[in-house]
């Protein structure tokens, strides 16, 4: 029987690699870089030999004329990223390993559970992915099977609905009769705003959400977490703060338990998310 | 529905680099070449901010947040010193607060 050896929540802010190597970086990039090692150390161990990567499309291969509410890759390798990230984020290309034969039957088992995934054969990953990967599987070696979200274009999918894809993935895991040890990456953010008036602020957005997200998820309270994140609650804490509906998927693939780990890193900057199971 | 037409010509601007390119040549004929081969239309207001990278009015119109940062970024940053365009956006942003960008 398949295993899942390891969840991981974190941070896909697709300044920081940039940033990091910085030499006059903001003195709060040392205890990231900290808790990013930390996670990583934590895959490891855990020695996966897939990795499930729960991200978000940025209106990238997910736009407003054919927009899926939740969608897996079904590929042997993923390429990314995007011509605007190399761009504006200086983030390199990469290529990935897929593994195509969990896509499948994370998407059949999915479909007997009741979750309709959409699906790509031509995929290209953008930084919810990348990112996380850069910070804690950064030689890229592992397959993977991305799943993306639309936690950024509204209308978007109820937080429940959130919660009850991550348990379908995890009932799904559970279930798969494979001897391959699976970790699942997640990726999203605290409190956060990007393209509006408070965007690019060395500060927390709005630690008091962020003091409330971070205890939902250390307390398994899926209650407090699905009952105070529509977008319209959302976007009252930074106009971009519905990324956190990935982390409410996250609590479903952990079935509510609690974390080791859960911590919105204050370094300076919008809130830094660490979770660890 | 407008509002949808304006997130796809910033979409392909932001995602191509001869997109990007050809608009910051020439912002309106570039515009007006665009829509003449698209089905749906931009509004007036829309289109004339479009044709002058006003990204304060576009804001206000209700483009997506996150694609529009990094549009006016792309479109600006020869330009104007990115901190200064960072200020200037919020300012022309806050003045236009929240607007529903739902599509």
């Amino acid at each position: 029987m398949a295993k899942l050896e390891a969840i991981i929540g974190i941070t896909h802010n697709p300044f920081m690699p940039r940033l990091f190597k910085q030499p006059n970086r903001p003195p709060g990039c040392a205890k990231v870089i900290e808790r990013i090692e930390m996670m990583r150390e934590k895959l490891r161990q855990a020695k996966p030999d897939v990795i499930v990567a729960i991200g978000n499309d940025h209106l990238h291969q997910f736009f407003m004329d054919n927009m899926p509410a939740f969608m897996i890759g079904k590929m042997d390798a993923y390429d990314g990223t995007f011509y605007d990230e190399i761009r504006e984020f200086g983030l390199p290309t990469h290529r990935v390993p897929g593994d195509l034969e969990l896509s499948d039957a994370i998407m059949e088992g999915a479909f007997d559970r009741g979750v309709d995934f959409a699906y790509s054969n031509e995929l290209t990953i953008d930084h919810s992915i990348i990112v996380p990967l850069t910070f804690v599987r950064p030689e890229m070696d592992l397959p993977i099977v991305p799943i993306l979200t639309n936690c950024i274009a509204p209308p978007l999918p109820r937080p429940k609905r959130f919660y009850e894809v991550g348990q379908a993935i995890r009932s799904v895991i559970d279930g798969l009769q494979t001897n391959k040890r699976i970790a699942v990456l997640v990726s999203d953010h605290l409190s956060l705003e990007i393209g509006g008036p408070k965007q690019f602020e060395r500060h927390l957005t709005d630690p008091d959400f962020d003091g409330s997200a971070v205890g939902w998820i250390a307390q398994g309270d899926v209650n407090g977490a699905v009952n105070h994140c529509s977008f319209d609650q959302l976007k009252q804490s930074g106009n971009m703060t519905h990324g956190f509906l990935n982390f409410i998927m996250m609590m479903g693939v952990a079935n509510a338990s609690r974390p080791s780990y859960a911590e919105g890193c204050d370094a300076g900057f919008p809130a830094v998310p660490f979770f660890s199971w | 529905m407008s509002k949808y037409v304006v997130n796809k010509f910033i979409h392909l601007v932001n995602m191509n680099e001869w997109a990007e390119k050809e608009y910051k040549a020439d912002p309106a004929a570039f515009v007006d070449k665009w829509e003449k081969g698209e089905k749906l239309k931009l509004s007036a207001e829309e289109r004339d901010a479009l044709a002058t990278r006003d990204y304060g009015k576009l804001y206000a119109l209700g483009a997506h947040p996150f694609m529009l940062w990094s549009f006016t970024e792309a479109v600006w940053v020869d330009e104007i010193p990115r901190e200064e365009l960072v200020k200037d956006y919020k300012e022309k942003a806050a003045n236009a607060g929240y607007p529903n960008f739902k599509t």
